[in-house]
């Protein structure tokens, strides 16, 4: 059954989708499972094995990739010009950022939808200390401490122009800088996701305000937040909440995948395998890297700032 | 004398000394100190090492009141008797330990044979207390008299010799209840219906393995492990193959099957509805509502949307005059996630309940606790599964459609069956991945306590109805999109003339794709939204039947004049043409939004929706077997039995649907497990014509099958079709094409 | 055969037989609806049989000039002007069906003010009740017996302002429908008339009936919007009572 184009047969997908089937029904039985339908822990060790399964599925899909060295005999031949001015999988990756627009957008569509219908905290109003309805946003939780929000900015736009220079290097046959630029956007991926995380942590357990505030009072200015947040800042806290950490951490994983596939291009060009005949993979992973830094530029400013 | 041998010697008479002493100790002091409590509370007094198990024969008694009142003290009484120590003069020893899980045990005062441990809350006997078999103490009852208590009480029989060889035990426990306590009974659990059928199924899947293995090992003569080994050498290639046509077999076969399955829960939704029920005659109204969600999740996503994208597998290729997909490996992928998804979708099944929140999932009750747990949560998560299958697919033949046709195959010279996937894959791309971050968030308000859809944090019910059917109405026109792709194929194949206006139809099908994103909100009309949201969804519903009549009379229009051949393909295809034009025409009459408001959520909209689904979609397809069968197999299927099918399945079907209309307009609701009286009549009507329209697909599963084996030899182009699969052997060789091919055009051919 | 008789007779909602004089008689939105659909189904019925019986193909015909050939995209097949006629007529015909069902719309969707009508009730949807609530200022008549208990002799007492499941109000009448949720999602549905009004958690919405338009007698009320295991138990009956 294998053709001609080097696609050989794999048991790789079947591997991938028995793997998230396993991962997923041990997720589903570990949080309402049981006797009392609120979770069954043994289940921990399924939703593991099947990630376990996926991350073996996703390494021997690779496989292929890890020893190739030039796209030719790759491309499928065009014969209609106009489509032909990239490259297949270029052309895939485009379609796939396609989508991802879709899945951001819904998430940011949802959330302005909630916050435009209730008014914002003005600590002018007679609202918001009661039972009156008002958004008291994540931006005033977090805006003692944005410095953090700005650092995770910084590294996440330098990162994608490290992943720039590594592809440069790459074309100019220069692999140790190809490599070391790819290990500092994996750096910085790296930093944003600790900082988010540490960040998250702070904001759940109301670290980021001051001790000594009034309780009937919210007094931004001096790190005092709503009464609605005294007892910490969660995604079950609110629909302030939810928004912010669902899409904060939809953002977060597209990351951490990221640095998934990050860990593959850094072994490979660590054996000299990215060069000036072959250098795609690393466009292709810049392509989404680049996706992800433009959704932070959209999240960043909706979740920090307003 | 050896040192060496002396030292062993002496290790070993140690070990041998220690082993043989009992390593059980007899506790002539009771049960005092932590380690032997816990050991007695799991494993019985199992100390008296000859009997680590309890013996039945040694009776253990405790007399207790027959119910109890707070805070009373009552006088409890432990006997031991029988088992191979009883003597009749009572002189042999015994001990015993007894736990309450309520209230407090204490010894009668002044007693000097029984004990509590200090710092323990049970029972036991003193030193003094072992030369006996009974035993008397107090219990007092605790403050509330609602609950029950458990009382545990081991019994341990003595022989009279010393350390505790010959010694039985036994243990008793007795649930004492309050006087106000509510008696639970515990039924046996019973297996659902649902459990009942799908065991059978294993059984049956089961029985036939071990049958065809069983046959294999006798007929050929071969062992076990080689029966499994041939068996593995068919399937393994299955399990790796990226080939678009191997992989279109899958989605096919594997559509078919969940269609089965869909089948026979729609089959158990006409049974219920047979005649009015009461609650758990047949099914329970729970499990009804699990029934009709999994048959309608099952119908679309893994029946009629694998059937589609098999078929787009197989051909799309072939028609552009590719040899693969852009990624044949993701496709690949794509496949697998489907019946891995369809299963952890029906995980509901074996953990207490199937999702029973509609295939609509409407919250807040699908997010709230009522919904069925886990059931519900499995629904989900498949259902993210199966979202990423379908972006997965919509990439990869959106990039292959656009790249990677033969010289020839220029747009506008695509087959319609080509474009029609090309814009269901747009459509797919648009709406799926919306539609998959609302399950996400729906899953996140279920697992981790996130509010997107809690109404209490002033979360806004209808904004899953927004994001739901923002992608569930381009949902149904991916679905009935490629069956118009379909029609124009048979059609035009077999009135042996070009498609009558292909411009125009191109264009229809994209009309109808855009305004697909714009009429979602007709399933909201009673919502209470907008009312501007409301009229403009109502005049792009009613401007929807424009693109799409065109399509109709160009089909009817391409018959005109043409050379009719009635083969079975053809005769599915002008039935699909009557039933989707029904259904299409009731689809006007919902869009008027006064009518709609009485006939929303009834019956009415079950008979369109089933007419546009199963007459338009499944018809379509079914033709789309029979004529594309040849191809794939190289072996006609027989022309008989496709024809009886066709007879059989058209006329019950609409036996079964039409009359759907007036039960709806006679106002029965949908999702309904009973209903009035005065519909019985139609409603075992419509159960009657629709079983036996369940039955009649058999037929074709048999056609299919026969056929394999003993169909007529096909050739290339048993039809004389113009497209380019037709141009490549059936079936096509292991690259698809020997050579790429040209598409050439009529008008610069010499006739 | 009475299923035969079904499926010809039948009644249609009532508020369907003129939608409070908006749209009435064979001009209206009903009527419309199913002339038209009869017409088109003839038509596309009619015209199919017609090909197959004029252009079947018979053993020894010759293939047309534009036959299909394999490989070859076929010749171009097609009628301009007939193309945009059948474009056109349904495009004019779906307009005037949208146009004539405004009318309708606004006879139901412009629920009257409080102040302007003779009664609003207060409609709570919980699973799986409905409960109903007369306003505070309203006089019960004593004749609306329908959802009251029975005393001690076996007669039938006068309703209470709360009622469960059971809702009588007064023929020749303006109703108005505050609808509230208590949990989920429900749907408020008076089956034989035809009004029907999704009720949503944290929402109020209405609906309205002029009792005028209908004759007095027993009405059902069931759920129309999927609420969990005894959505289909979720009745309430509806009495339309002449008040003196």
């Amino acid at each position: 059954m294998s053709d001609e184009h080097g696609h050989h047969g794999t048991i790789a997908p079947f591997l991938f989708g028995i793997s998230s089937a396993v991962m997923f029904i041990g997720l589903i039985m570990a949080t309402a499972g049981g006797e009392d339908k609120t979770g069954d822990t043994g289940y921990w060790f399924i939703f593991f094995f099947g990630l376990a399964g996926m991350l073996t599925g996703f390494m021997m899909w690779v496989q292929d990739y890890w020893n190739q060295t030039s796209e030719e005999g790759e491309e499928i031949e065009v014969y209609h010009e106009f489509w032909g001015t990239i490259t297949t999988r270029k052309f895939g990756m485009w379609i796939f950022l396609l989508t991802e627009v879709m899945v951001f957008s819904t998430l940011l569509s949802a959330y302005l939808r909630y916050r435009a219908a209730v008014p914002d905290y003005d600590s002018s109003l007679a609202e918001c200390v009661g039972i009156d309805p008002c958004w008291v946003p994540a931006a005033d939780v977090i805006r003692s401490h944005l410095i953090f929000g700005v650092i995770n900015t910084f590294a996440l736009l330098l990162s994608s122009l490290t992943v720039v220079l590594a592809l440069y290097a790459a074309k100019n046959n220069n692999p140790k800088a190809t490599t070391r630029y790819l290990m500092a956007t994996f750096v910085l991926g790296a930093i944003f996701l600790i900082l988010k995380l540490w960040e998250w942590g702070e904001m759940k357990n109301g670290h980021f305000w001051s001790d000594h505030c009034d309780p009937l009072k919210q007094d931004i200015a001096h790190h005092c937040i709503a009464p609605k947040y005294e007892h910490g800042f969660w995604l079950d806290t609110s629909l302030e909440g939810s928004t912010f950490y669902i899409t904060t951490g939809t953002h977060g994983a597209h990351v951490f995948v990221g640095l998934i596939a990050l860990v593959y291009l850094i072994a490979k060009a660590n054996k000299d395998g990215y060069n000036e005949e072959y250098h795609d993979t690393i466009e292709l992973f810049g392509l989404y890297w680049h996706y992800v830094d433009l959704v932070w530029v959209f999240v960043f400013p909706f979740f920090y700032l307003y | 004398m050896n040192l060496r041998k002396l030292s062993i010697g002496f290790l070993l008479a140690i070990l041998v000394a220690i082993s043989a002493f009992p390593t059980g100790n007899g506790l002539p002091t009771g049960i005092t100190d932590q380690n032997t409590t816990d050991t007695v509370i799991a494993n019985g007094c199992t100390c008296h090492n000859t009997n680590t198990e309890a013996t039945s024969s040694v009776i253990v008694n405790l007399t207790l009141p027959e119910n109890f009142t707070s805070g009373e003290t009552y006088t409890l009484i432990l006997n031991i008797s029988g088992g191979p120590n009883d003597l009749a003069d009572g002189g042999n020893r015994g001990g015993f330990f007894v736990t309450a899980s309520d209230g407090e045990l204490s010894p009668t005062v002044n007693d000097t044979l029984v004990q509590k441990p200090f710092g323990f809350t049970h029972l036991t006997h003193t030193v003094d207390g072992n030369d006996y078999r009974e035993w008397t103490f107090e219990w007092t009852a605790p403050e509330s008299d609602d609950i029950s208590v458990q009382f545990v009480a081991y019994g341990n029989s003595v022989n009279g010799a010393d350390g505790s060889q010959g010694d039985y035990w036994n243990k008793q426990a007795i649930t004492l209840y309050g006087v106000n306590a509510v008696i639970e009974i515990k039924t046996q659990n019973e297996l659902s219906g649902p459990q009942k059928i799908i065991y059978a199924f294993a059984i049956i899947a089961v029985t036939l393995t071990v049958v065809v293995i069983g046959n294999r090992m006798v007929t050929k003569d071969q062992a076990f492990e080689d029966v499994l080994k041939g068996y593995w050498k068919s399937i393994y290639p299955w399990l790796t193959t990226t080939d678009h046509k191997y992989v279109g077999i899958m989605y096919i076969c594997t559509g078919f099957g969940w269609f089965f399955i869909g089948g026979i829960l729609g089959l158990l939704i006409r049974w219920q509805l047979m005649e009015p029920r009461i609650d758990g005659e047949f099914l329970t109204y729970e499990e009804y509502n699990s029934t009709f969600t999994m048959h309608g999740t099952t119908m679309i996503f893994m029946a009629a949307m694998p059937i589609i994208f098999g078929f787009a597998n197989y051909l799309i290729p072939l028609q552009i005059g590719a040899r693969d997909l852009a990624f044949p490996r993701l496709n690949a992928l794509s496949y697998w996630l489907l019946p891995t998804g369809g299963i952890v979708i029906y995980m509901g099944y074996f953990t207490g309940g199937a999702g029973d929140v509609g295939w609509t999932g409407y919250t807040p009750y699908s997010s709230g606790d009522t919904a069925t747990t886990p059931g519900t949560d499995f629904w989900v998560a498949g259902q993210i599964m199966l979202g990423a299958s379908s972006t997965l697919t919509a990439i990869n033949f959106l990039v292959t459609m656009l790249r990677m046709r033969a010289p020839g195959v220029t747009m506008m010279r695509l087959p319609l069956f080509s474009w029609s996937i090309l814009i269901t894959v747009f459509l797919l791309l648009l709406s799926i991945p919306v539609f998959t971050v609302a399950l996400i968030l729906l899953m996140a308000d279920r697992t981790f306590g996130t509010l997107y859809f809690n109404v209490e944090a002033g979360a806004d019910p209808i904004l899953w109805q927004h994001l739901f059917w923002y992608f569930g109405h381009p949902e149904v026109y991916i679905v009935i999109l490629p069956a118009f792709g379909v029609l124009s194929e048979i059609i035009t194949t077999f009135s042996r003339r070009p498609i009558f206006g292909y411009t125009s139809m191109v264009y229809a099908m994209a009309t109808i794709g855009i305004i697909s994103f714009i009429v979602y909100g007709h399933h909201m009309f009673t919502t209470g939204a907008d009312p501007l949201f409301r009229f403009i969804v109502m005049l792009t519903t009613m401007l929807v039947a424009v693109p799409t009549g065109i399509k109709i009379f160009n089909w009817l229009a391409t018959m005109t004049g043409g050379s009719i051949v009635l083969k079975t393909p053809m005769v599915f295809a002008l039935g699909t043409v009557i039933t989707f034009t029904i259904g299409g025409i009731t689809g006007i009459v919902l869009a008027s939004i006064p009518i709609d408001i009485a006939l929303h959520d009834g019956y009415f909209v079950v008979a369109h929706f089933h007419y546009v689904l199963v007459g338009g979609t499944i018809f379509a397809f079914m033709g789309g077997v029979y004529y594309w069968y040849p191809k794939m197999t190289g072996k006609m299927m027989n022309e008989k039995l496709g024809l009886l099918h066709f007879a059989l399945s058209f006329i019950f079907f609409n036996a079964a649907f039409y009359p759907m209309h007036n039960v709806g307009l006679s106002g029965m609701p949908r999702r309904y497990a009973t209903y009035d009286a005065s519909l019985a009549d139609m409603n075992e009507f419509i159960s009657i014509a629709a079983m036996i329209f369940g039955i009649s697909q058999l037929i074709f599963v048999y056609n299919v099958l026969y056929s394999y084996k003993n169909g007529e030899e096909a050739g290339d182009d048993p039809w004389d079709g113009w497209s380019l699969e037709w141009t490549t052997s059936s079936p096509p060789p292991h690259n698809s094409f020997t050579e790429i091919p040209t598409l050439k055009i009529a008008e610069e051919e010499k006739q | 055969m009475s299923l035969i008789e079904d499926l010809i007779f039948f009644d249609n909602p009532s508020i369907w037989n003129d939608f409070g004089g908006t749209s009435s008689g064979f001009g209206g939105i009903v009527w419309q609806m199913f002339i038209w659909s009869v017409i088109v189904g003839v038509l596309v019925i009619a015209w199919l049989v017609y090909n197959l019986i004029y252009f079947r193909r018979k053993d020894g015909d010759p293939d047309h000039k534009d036959a299909l050939k394999a490989g070859v995209f076929p010749h171009e097949r097609g009628n301009t002007v007939i193309e945009l006629t059948w474009t056109i007529a349904p495009l004019i015909l779906v307009t005037w069906l949208t146009i004539i069902s405004l009318a309708p719309l606004n006879y139901l969707w412009d629920v009257p003010e409080e102040n302007e009508t003779d009664l609003t009730v207060e409609v709570l949807a919980v699973q799986w009740q409905w409960i109903f609530e007369m306003p505070s200022n309203y006089t019960i008549p004593s004749e609306f017996t329908k959802c009251g208990g029975v005393d001690q002799d076996g007669n039938a007492m006068q309703n209470m302002a709360v009622t469960y499941n059971c809702l009588e109000i007064p023929h020749n009448s303006i109703i108005r429908f505050n609808i509230n949720s208590e949990d989920v999602l429900h749907a408020f549905y008076i089956v034989e008339i035809g009004i029907k009004q999704d009720v949503v958690p944290n929402l109020q919405t209405l609906a309205w009936l002029d009792t005028s338009t209908v004759n007095p007698g027993e009405y059902n009320i069931y759920c129309a919007e999927m609420c969990g295991r005894s959505h289909s138990q979720m009745l309430a009956k509806l009495y339309i009572t002449e008040a003196a």
